[in-house]
Order: C-alpha cells, then sequence, then structure tokens
C-alpha cells in the first residue's frame, strides 16, 4: 500500500470554478479506482489559486481478483453443421482471447447460449494509473477553457508543473504537454522556490513551511477565526456572508488577514453603496457597529503574512478611499436634480430597441396598476402613482448611469436619493420595492404599492422581450424570462396580490401590440412555467396544478392555494384522493360528447340516483359558498363528503342502459356531478 | 524618486532585454493600446511577436475637469505582446515590477479573474487584472479571439497602468502630482488639457459632425478594406471607434443605437484582421 499524489501547479484560477473542478476530479478518480477495483483509504482533494491536488491514501498495489461470467453468441449459431465452431463464434473468442476448450454452453431465460468465465483484475495500480492520467483532463468539464501550449491540452487556465507521486516513484505521465516531476513551488512572493516533495504524505507540511495552506477547508476556518477575532477586538460584527468568504478563500494561498478602515465622511453615502464598493470591487468585508450601524473599518484578507499590515493596509485603504470618493462625486452631482425633474429625462433613456422609452413604459405600468388596483383593496393610489413615476428615475443618475460598478444598485438608488431629497419614507420605500426580487431568493416587495408596480414592470419586461423576439421555449432562458415570471408567482403567493392573470397578460400585449398568436403562446409557457414552479418551490405535482389551471379561476392566488390544499389532500390521503380522481375520471369518460340537461327526478329508477341527486343538491352551493370565501379546505372537503354516494351509484347503477330517456338522465346527474366537481377543478386531469 | 518618465524608460529597457520591439504609440487616438495594429494586426496568425510600447489612450467618458485625483480622460498605458506565449508570463511580469523597484515580497499581489473583452475589436481573453495590495494595476490576458477569428497561437498581452503604478510607486494621491520628471509633474503637463478636454468631451463637442465623420469613415474604410488597402481602411475603423467614444460621452448614443454602432466597428474590424492574415498568407 502506498499513497498517491497528483498536483497541477496552474496559473490562477477563477475562485467559484475552483470548487467545481475539485469536485469533479474527486468524482473522476473515485469512479477511476471503483471502476478498476483499486482499494484506498481516502481520497483528498486539495486546493489554492495556483494548484489543484489529490492525494489518495493507502492505495492498494494491484487492483482486486474477480471472476465474472461472460456471454457469447447463441449456441444455435456458434457451431455449423459439423459441429465446427462458425465466424460468430471465432470472432468471440478472438475479441476476448480465448481458446475454444474455455468456453462452455449454458440455458438461460433467452435459450442455450456460449459461455466463459473470465478471471479479471490483478493488474498494478501503476500500470492503471499510467493509462489513466494522460486522459485526466479531457475528462472535466470546464465552462471556458483556453489552450497555452502546442499540446492541444485545454483548462481553466495555463497549466504549469505537473508533480505525480506513487509511494516515492514519479510516475512518467504527461499532463497538458507537461511532464509529471516530483517537484512542487511554494508561495509565490513569500518561497517561490522550487520544492522536492519526497513522498505524498509530506506534501502539506512542506508547502506549509512555505507559506502554501493547501487545504481550502483550513484556509477558510483560518480567515473566519481571524475575522472574528478582529471584531471581537474591535467591537464589531460580521455579518457571514458565505458567497464573499467562499471567493477569498480561493483568491490567497496564505490566508493574511487584515483590518483598514474609511474616513467617516463616506459613511454618508448609501450603506449598500459603500458595502458594493468594498464587496464587489475589492472583496473586502463590510462590518457594523453592535447597533447595526455601518462601521467605518473594513476587513481583507491579504495573500501575505500580517507582519506587513503597515505596508500593505494604507494601500488597501487608499484604493478604497478612491472609489468611495467616486461614488460620492456621483451622488453629490445627483443629489443637485431632484427625482421629480428626471422623470422629463426618461422620455430620453430607450426602454428596448423599437418599443419607446422608459417614459412609455411607465405610461404602460400606469395602466396595469390600475387593472392591478381594481382587484387589490388597502392600496394608496396617492403613493402608488406618485412611486410609479419615479420608480425608474435612478437610471438618468450619474451613480447607475456611469458608475459601471454601481449598476446593480438600481432601485436601492430611487430609493437613497428619494429619502435624502426629503421624500415620504414609505414613497421611498415603494421605489425599492418595485425591483424586487431581483434573483431567486431575493427580499420580496414590502408594500403593496411596490408589489403591483413590480409585477406591472416585469410582465411589460416579459411581453417588450417577446416583442422584441426572444424566444420563450429555450431551456437555457438567456433573457431570464422564466426566472421575470417567477418573480411575479412569488409576489403573487407571499404578497397576496390578487388579479386576472389572463387578463391582465392581455393588456400588457396589447399595449406592446404583441400578435395574438404570440399572446396565445405566452399563456401556454406560463401556464407550464407554474407547473414547473410549484413543483420547485412547493413540491406540488405538475398535473394537480394543471388540473386547477383554468378550472373557473384565472386569478394566480387562487389558482396556488387550490393547488396547495389538493396536494395536501394527496399527501394526506393518498388512497382517497386516488379513488376521487379515477371516480372523476370515470364520469370524464362516460361524459364525452354528452351536452348538458336537466335531470329529472321523475325519472331516477334506483335509490343510489335519488339519494346523490339530493345530496348533490345540499352539497353544490356549500362547495360553491366555501370557494368564494376562499375556505379551500372546507370546499375540498364537501366535496370529498360526496365520494360514497358516487361510489354507490356506480356500483349500483348502469347508465348506458338502452332506454334512452332513463340514459340521459343518468347522464344528466352525472353531468352535474362532474360540474360541481369542477368548481373546484378538473380531476380528470390528474394522473393515478 | 523614481519618475513617470523613469518608470516608461525602465520598462521598455526591460522588454527590450527580453528581446522586445519597442514600439511607440499610434498617432491616432485610441481607447486601448490593443488598437495599435502592432497589436491588433499582429496578434493575428502564427508568426511569433513580441513587442512593448507606451499607449496614449482616451477615454472621454472618463473626463473629470481635472478635478478627480484618479480619473483622466487621457492616460498611458505600457503595452507588451508576447506571441507565442513564454512558459512563464507571470513571472517574466513580476519580475518586470521588481524590475522599477516594487518590492513586491513585501506587498500583496494577486491574480484576480477578470476575462477581457472588447466588443468593438471582436476579441475576447481570458486573464486576470492584477492587484497590488487591492490596486488594479495591469490587465494580463491570454487572447483567444481578435477581430472574430480564434487564435491558434495565443498570445499573452500585458497591459500596465502607468499611472497607477507611478502613484504607487511614488506614494502620491493625486495623478497630477505624479513627478513626470524632475521639477515637472503630470498635471503641468496636462492640467490644462485634461480640462479643455472635458469641457469638449462633455459639452462643446459637435455631435452633428461627429455623426457625419462616421458615417463616413465608415464609408471609406469598408471601400478601402475591400479593395485590399489594409492600413488606411484600418486607420479609418480605429476614427470608427474614437468618435463612437465620443458620442458616448456626449450622451448622443440612445442604449438601443449603442450595440449597432459598435457591430459598424466591429465588422470592419474583423475585415481589417481577415485581410491582414490572407497578405500574411497563414
Amino acid at each position: 500500500m502506498t499513497d498517491f499524489l497528483l498536483e497541477l501547479g496552474v496559473e490562477e484560477l477563477p475562485p467559484f470554478e475552483i470548487y467545481d473542478i475539485a469536485h469533479q476530479m474527486e468524482m473522476i478518480f473515485k469512479e477511476f479506482l471503483e471502476e478498476n477495483r483499486i482499494p484506498f483509504e481516502r481520497i483528498n482533494i486539495y486546493f489554492t489559486p495556483r494548484r489543484i491536488a489529490v492525494l489518495i491514501t493507502n492505495l492498494a498495489d494491484t487492483q482486486e481478483i474477480w471472476e465474472s461470467e461472460i456471454v457469447g453468441p447463441p449456441a444455435k449459431i456458434a457451431f455449423d453443421a459439423d459441429g465446427n465452431p462458425t465466424k460468430a463464434l471465432s470472432g468471440f473468442l478472438e475479441s476476448r482471447g480465448l481458446k475454444l476448450e474455455d468456453v462452455f454452453i449454458e440455458e438461460n431465460r433467452k435459450g442455450a447460449y456460449v459461455k466463459a468465465r473470465m478471471k479479471g483484475g490483478g493488474k498494478s495500480s501503476i500500470e492503471l494509473l499510467n493509462a489513466f492520467l494522460p486522459g485526466l483532463l479531457l475528462k472535466l468539464k470546464l465552462t471556458k477553457s483556453m489552450r497555452w501550449n502546442n499540446s492541444g491540452a485545454r483548462f481553466l487556465r495555463p497549466i504549469r508543473w505537473v508533480l505525480c507521486l506513487l509511494g516515492k516513484e514519479v510516475l512518467p505521465v504527461e499532463i497538458g504537454g507537461l511532464k509529471a516531476g516530483n517537484t512542487t513551488y511554494g508561495h509565490r512572493l513569500k518561497g517561490n522556490e522550487k520544492i522536492c516533495v519526497p513522498e505524498p504524505r509530506l506534501y502539506l507540511k512542506l508547502l506549509e513551511e512555505r507559506y502554501v495552506v493547501a487545504d481550502p477547508v483550513l484556509r477558510r476556518e483560518t480567515i473566519r477565526n481571524k475575522l472574528h477575532g478582529i471584531c471581537e477586538e474591535r467591537q464589531l460584527v460580521w455579518e457571514e456572508d458565505d458567497e464573499l468568504l467562499s471567493e477569498v478563500v480561493n483568491l490567497v494561498e496564505y490566508p493574511g488577514v487584515i483590518a483598514g478602515s474609511f474616513p467617516d465622511k463616506y459613511l454618508e453615502l448609501p450603506d449598500a453603496v459603500t458595502i458594493t464598493a468594498m464587496k464587489q470591487h475589492q472583496r473586502y468585508f463590510a462590518l457594523r457597529r453592535l447597533n447595526g450601524e455601518l462601521s467605518h473599518y473594513f476587513i481583507t484578507a491579504i495573500d501575505n503574512t500580517e507582519d506587513l499590515e503597515r505596508e500593505i493596509g494604507p494601500n488597501h485603504e487608499k484604493v478604497l478611499r478612491a472609489r468611495l470618493e467616486d461614488a460620492e462625486f456621483y451622488m453629490h452631482e445627483d443629489l443637485k436634480v431632484p427625482l421629480e425633474s428626471r422623470v422629463e429625462e426618461l422620455k430620453k433613456v430607450v426602454f428596448r430597441e423599437g418599443i419607446g422609452s422608459m417614459f412609455d413604459k411607465i405610461e404602460r405600468m400606469k395602466l396595469l396598476c390600475e387593472e392591478l388596483r381594481a382587484t387589490n383593496c388597502n392600496i394608496r393610489a396617492d403613493l402608488l402613482y406618485k412611486a410609479l413615476y419615479l420608480c425608474k428615475v435612478d437610471l438618468t443618475t450619474l451613480m447607475i448611469k456611469d458608475g459601471k460598478e454601481f449598476t446593480k444598485l438600481e432601485g436601492i438608488i430611487g430609493m437613497e436619493y428619494a429619502l435624502r431629497q426629503g421624500k415620504d419614507e414609505e414613497l421611498a420605500r415603494i421605489i425599492y420595492d418595485h425591483v424586487l426580487p431581483r434573483f431567486p431568493g431575493d427580499e420580496l416587495p414590502l408594500t403593496q404599492e411596490g408589489a403591483l408596480i413590480s409585477i406591472s414592470d416585469k410582465i411589460d419586461n416579459l411581453f417588450a422581450f417577446l416583442k422584441s423576439g426572444a424566444q420563450l421555449s429555450t431551456s437555457s432562458d438567456p433573457f431570464g424570462l422564466r426566472r421575470t415570471l417567477y418573480a411575479i408567482f412569488e409576489i403573487v403567493k407571499v404578497k397576496k396580490i390578487r388579479f386576472d392573470f389572463v387578463k391582465l397578460a392581455k393588456k400588457a400585449a396589447e399595449l406592446l401590440e404583441v400578435e395574438i398568436e404570440d399572446f396565445n403562446e405566452f399563456m401556454e409557457w406560463a401556464w407550464k412555467r407554474l407547473e414547473n414552479y410549484l413543483e420547485e418551490k412547493e413540491g406540488i405535482r405538475y398535473d394537480i396544478v394543471d388540473s386547477v389551471i383554468g378550472a373557473r379561476t384565472n386569478d394566480l392566488w387562487e389558482i396556488i392555494e387550490r393547488a396547495r390544499v389538493l396536494h395536501q389532500f394527496y399527501i394526506e390521503n393518498q388512497k382517497e384522493f386516488e379513488e376521487v380522481v379515477v371516480g372523476q375520471k370515470r364520469a370524464h369518460n362516460i361524459l364525452q360528447g354528452v351536452e348538458p340537461q336537466a335531470v329529472s327526478e321523475e325519472l331516477f329508477e334506483k335509490d343510489e340516483e335519488r339519494e346523490l341527486h339530493r345530496v348533490l343538491n345540499i352539497t353544490e352551493p356549500m362547495v360553491r359558498e366555501a370557494l368564494e370565501r376562499e375556505e379551500y379546505q372546507k370546499a375540498l372537503k364537501y366535496l370529498r363528503s360526496l365520494k360514497p354516494y358516487i361510489d354507490r351509484f356506480f356500483d349500483m347503477v348502469f347508465v348506458m342502459v338502452d332506454d334512452l330517456k332513463l340514459r340521459a338522465n343518468r347522464l344528466a346527474l352525472l353531468y352535474e356531478v362532474r360540474e360541481c366537481f369542477r368548481l373546484y377543478c378538473d380531476f380528470s386531469k390528474i394522473v393515478v | 524618486m523614481l519618475t513617470f518618465q523613469d518608470l516608461i524608460l525602465k520598462l521598455s529597457r526591460y522588454y527590450a532585454d527580453i528581446r522586445c520591439v519597442i514600439g511607440q504609440p499610434y498617432n491616432s487616438e485610441v481607447g486601448a493600446g490593443t488598437f495599435n495594429p502592432l497589436t491588433f494586426l499582429r496578434s493575428l496568425g502564427k508568426k511569433p511577436w513580441k513587442v512593448a510600447y507606451v499607449e496614449i489612450t482616451r477615454r472621454p467618458k472618463d473626463s473629470r475637469y481635472a478635478e478627480n485625483p484618479n480619473r483622466v480622460q487621457q492616460y498611458h498605458q505600457f503595452q507588451v505582446i508576447l506571441k507565442p506565449p513564454p512558459e512563464n508570463p507571470q513571472e517574466i511580469y513580476l519580475n518586470s515590477l521588481k524590475y522599477v523597484g516594487i518590492d513586491i515580497e513585501k506587498h500583496d499581489v494577486r491574480f484576480v479573474e477578470d476575462d477581457w473583452e472588447s466588443p468593438t475589436l471582436g476579441a475576447w481573453g481570458l486573464g486576470w487584472e492584477v492587484w497590488l495590495d487591492g490596486l488594479e494595476i495591469t490587465q494580463f490576458t491570454y487572447f483567444q479571439q481578435v477581430g472574430g477569428i480564434d487564435l491558434e497561437v495565443v498570445p499573452v498581452e500585458l497591459t500596465y497602468g502607468l499611472e497607477r503604478i507611478a502613484m504607487y510607486i511614488q506614494n502620491v494621491d493625486s495623478i497630477f502630482d505624479l513627478q513626470w520628471a524632475p521639477g515637472v509633474t503630470w498635471g503641468d503637463i496636462y492640467r490644462r488639457f485634461e480640462y479643455e478636454y472635458s469641457v469638449y468631451n462633455y459639452e462643446k463637442s459637435d455631435v452633428k459632425l461627429l455623426t457625419e465623420l462616421f458615417r463616413r469613415f465608415e464609408k471609406d474604410a469598408e471601400s478601402l478594406l475591400k479593395e485590399g488597402i489594409l492600413y488606411p481602411g484600418y486607420d479609418f475603423v480605429i476614427k470608427m471607434s474614437h468618435i463612437f467614444n465620443l458620442l458616448d460621452a456626449r450622451g448622443a448614443i440612445s442604449a438601443s443605437e449603442r450595440q449597432a454602432y459598435i457591430l459598424k466597428v466591429q465588422r470592419l474590424a474583423s475585415l481589417a484582421a481577415r485581410i491582414y492574415l490572407e497578405a500574411e498568407g497563414d
């Protein structure tokens, strides 16, 4: 048993992609070892921006030996009339390196076949590794890759050295045009000399001596602990930011951590701006005071030792100061102009080619908001319309327009400037609300008005994209259409915004003069997405959603609620649920092509008919009322109470009797039953 | 004290010593050293090419009336092309920093992922921005495509921000305070230039004239290139790009027109690239 070590020395890899590559490497090696049945203790993956290493401990010297049975051609075509091997058999023997005496004939389910027992395995690990390693890079799935020499190899960035050891022995392999050796390099600045690694187990230790912490978990913990340490010392709080920490971990080989500060005056900038300057550009950790206010301290990881803080720290501070200075310049200039007088400028801001200006868009959003207002109460109309005209004006500010870095702060800047110009806090919040949610998992609008504007904005975006030729059915969603629609669903669900989705979409489509075929295609697509959405987010079966869609209501919130409650029923009592569905399916099948007709009590022959009709007449209004009151559980309960009567009806009454009058009456009764169920949803669409 | 001119001289010496041709800035306004034919055209094809030169770089949108200590509408890049790429380009680069007197061992030097792209030149590459104590001082790129053409031999492009590096070395807080030569500051040379060009870029440029010029340069570029007259044709492509930047700074280009302008430049830049390659025979 020996240890195995492979290290690819690279030029700095993109920080997030390292995680993915490391994971792929682990899987590839695991698969290789398992497939070849080479016993091992553990696969360890280490990485820094400049290296990825695979350390396998206690790897067996040889693979296991196994015996397996292989099946050849059917016996009847294996031998000719004289009993000599046919081509089919000799081909089989040849391909497996067998002799005639190695095979035997045995029956299996399909008949008699030629078979052989083969011994496999026993090859040395060295031999297998030597064959496997050269093809390693080809096994990786890379999003963006490059060539760097004439070996033809592709990787995320150039590979500069390869270290490959099995025990103390260098494996004679070539990866990416580089011959493997037993040397690595230390930290680029602190210990950039060649290091000879005599055996795999010394790898981490030797690197650590040269200022490289190759274990990402250790780097992460070190940075985290130092961060918290500094915070504790200075009475500050770091809000855990896993994404930033994960990135920073892969921006350094040595986890040095230092603190810095910026002049207090920049704290007057909106927090979001200051934090963006720190986090987005500089990958600094922003800190808060114990009272929650943003502090003027920041923490940064440096790829060097902390004793150099005095050399390095002031430079980092200077860079941040320049960024904040830029932001302050923008804000200072921007605040000279009242937000209201920017509205006019929106006429010059193009929304989308051929679709007019941002101002035009707002006019459309206004009409959509009016539509939404009609079905939602407690909307403060004055605030709504004021905010509507101001919500996009931050697009004309320097901060958003010219400050490349700060463009992501759309909405936030609108809110912050509104506050700084003495606007009502609620109004400011609505301005911010209107961009929410910006990405999956983002916060949702706080105000109902903000929710309305957000929905109107997003639905207008969808049709604008359609108008400019975006395709709905693509799986990759390059324009974020699916994401936009999901955002609407999310707002509706949480903020309980009520409206007829088809009506609103139609209005939005008309305002942009979208062709009717495109609109129809959109609706079809949108309903399908609702199925996906509820399946993804709530685990509701797509066919349950499908059964609710189009059943009496186009109100998204109601559809979602009905689907939820129905799903609950399915979860709680699968058997009964399925029986109800089966009953409705049966009714559905019998009723193919049947026209509605009044039920005549005189034509009832059997008690089961009479009984069902009587109960239905009592229950139907109750279902209706419950649905009107949006008591979906109740409505479903009433429907479920019909089940025994329906079951008995099906058991005892034959619908398709020869007597046409009788038959028509029974069909009419069944029709009424089905219509009653359809008040809730179309059960026949559910799959059982 | 290492002056601004010393920095240029030292970098030139360093790259001359590793056998780069020391080129000169292009005599037409460019937004980056990449536009210089010494980079744009010579990156194409398989022929080895090593060059280093200063580029005077115009960014009309960064006009700040000489009031911002960190932003100016014209600054200097030091541009290096190494084709084919050496085995140790990062080391070559880091040694150049040492050569100009930066004690990198005592600092925080990092290569932070930043994939570069120039839509007007139909060019992109993979690489980094190089940070020195958090300050972006260099763009380091392995070109993958130039003029819409996939590159078989991948050039390394190094673009040093000379002012930033000099500010770091001289430890000054404003570009204008940089010592260009003993007793002469950057501001002495460029303060009025910066102010007046800010006025021009933001207030005085003649949108009508520029729009017309763009149209006519486009026509000329196209007819020249179609006749296979490469350099004059490509010059007009460069001019188109600069005029686009001027119009953009003036706010005269709407978001929708923007893309159309870029595509016009890109199309002709790609044409120039193809013509260059045809003549080079590879």
